[in-house]
């Protein structure tokens, strides 16, 4: 009787804390977030980092493509992943005690869905969105957006992921290991683009270490926040369709299906 | 060797989260809020503050959504889309065996 009561109100506890989160993704509130805005950057600067934008977002259409050709079943988990990014990123979080707010990034998370590759495009393609339609980014700062954002955050989440696992870290912690890391990286290297840009006669370094002291009370938390994240949903995948990382880079390898029923 | 790689990779791990911990603690009252007030965004009060300091302002969107009640729905419109993309896959990938 007692347990039933329990289980009763855990199941309401569950499906309030579902209802929040629910009403926190879609109360519209702008996004504050990371993303460099139209005309912050010089146009010369923003041009340079389009460059390895160009180059890794080209490798990982191939790479979407190639996987397509191969099977029609992975067009669900790219639905997902891409989606995921796009929510992630646009998802404002008031940071407590510093009294800021700022956003995941979400890229590690899809790196280690997807690949690091592919993830960059995903992000590529939310960013894209965002820069047109919500007045978060812009088309000039694309190029530099795509490759804090898309490009290091998916292969900073990629690496530290597949190098934890490969000490034998528990799935949870290198997970949450990438999500910290991926996100540290991204802001990083935000700090990094714009203090290249900006530092005129002023010392490069000593700049690029300013942004990052004025991004550490908001983002030190949410990058916790966001291994937390990331380190949850992989353990769900996990233990629902671990076939589903190995189909990327091999976690074990179980029957490798994905939906449909279609074999990979 | 492979559960000492273990160790000081989990070891390494707590370390960086308790020093974030203590940085985010400690550096929560340098945050600037900027003139937007409590809880705004590290684009003003970081990046376009930096920005500014350099010469440089942000230039209105090609598409300019930010007015009046605009941006409200589109963000509401992406978040449903978003969302509903999101909830369709999951599904279909963690539910559906078949």
């Amino acid at each position: 009787m007692l347990n039933e009561k329990a289980h009763r109100l855990k199941r309401y506890i569950v499906l309030a804390l579902v209802f929040a989160l629910g009403l926190l993704l879609l109360y519209p509130i702008p996004a504050y977030a990371m993303h460099i805005a139209e005309g912050i950057l010089p146009a010369y600067w923003a041009a340079i980092w389009y460059i390895p934008a160009v180059v890794f977002v080209g490798i990982g259409i191939y790479q979407i493509k190639r996987k397509t050709r191969e099977t029609k079943a992975i067009m669900p988990l790219l639905g997902l992943t891409g989606a995921a990014i796009f929510l992630i990123s646009v998802f404002p979080i008031p940071v407590p005690i510093a009294g800021t707010s700022s956003h995941p990034v979400g890229t590690p998370l899809g790196a280690i869905l997807v690949g690091p590759f592919i993830s960059t495009v995903l992000g590529a393609i939310a960013l894209l969105i965002q820069a047109l339609f919500l007045a978060h980014g812009g088309i000039s700062t694309w190029g530099a957006n795509i490759v804090s954002m898309a490009l290091v955050g998916s292969f900073v989440g990629f690496g530290v992921f597949v190098l934890f696992k490969k000490l034998n870290v528990p799935i949870f912690l290198a997970a949450f290991a990438a999500g910290l890391l991926g996100d540290w990286a991204t802001y990083a290297t935000t700090a990094f683009e714009l203090a290249s840009a900006l530092h005129g006669g002023g010392s490069l370094w000593g700049m690029f270490a300013a942004i990052v002291t004025a991004f550490a009370p908001t983002q030190l938390p949410l990058g916790i926040l966001e291994g937390l994240f990331t380190g949850g949903v992989v353990t769900l995948v996990y233990q629902r369709r671990p076939e589903l990382l190995s189909y990327v880079w091999g976690v074990r390898k179980p029957e490798p299906s994905l939906a449909g029923g279609e074999k990979i | 060797m492979r559960n000492l790689g273990k160790k000081v990779a989990i070891g390494s791990l707590m370390i960086v989260v308790s020093l974030a911990v203590i940085g985010w603690v400690f550096l929560a009252r340098q945050a600037s809020q900027g003139e937007e007030g409590p809880w705004g965004g590290v684009d003003v009060t970081v990046i376009e503050k930096y920005a500014a300091d350099a010469g440089r302002e942000a230039r209105e969107p090609f598409i300019n959504t930010d007015q009046g009640d605009l941006l409200l729905f589109v963000f509401v419109l992406g978040g449903a889309a978003g969302g509903f993309v999101a909830g369709y896959n999951w599904r279909r990938l963690i539910s559906e065996k078949n």
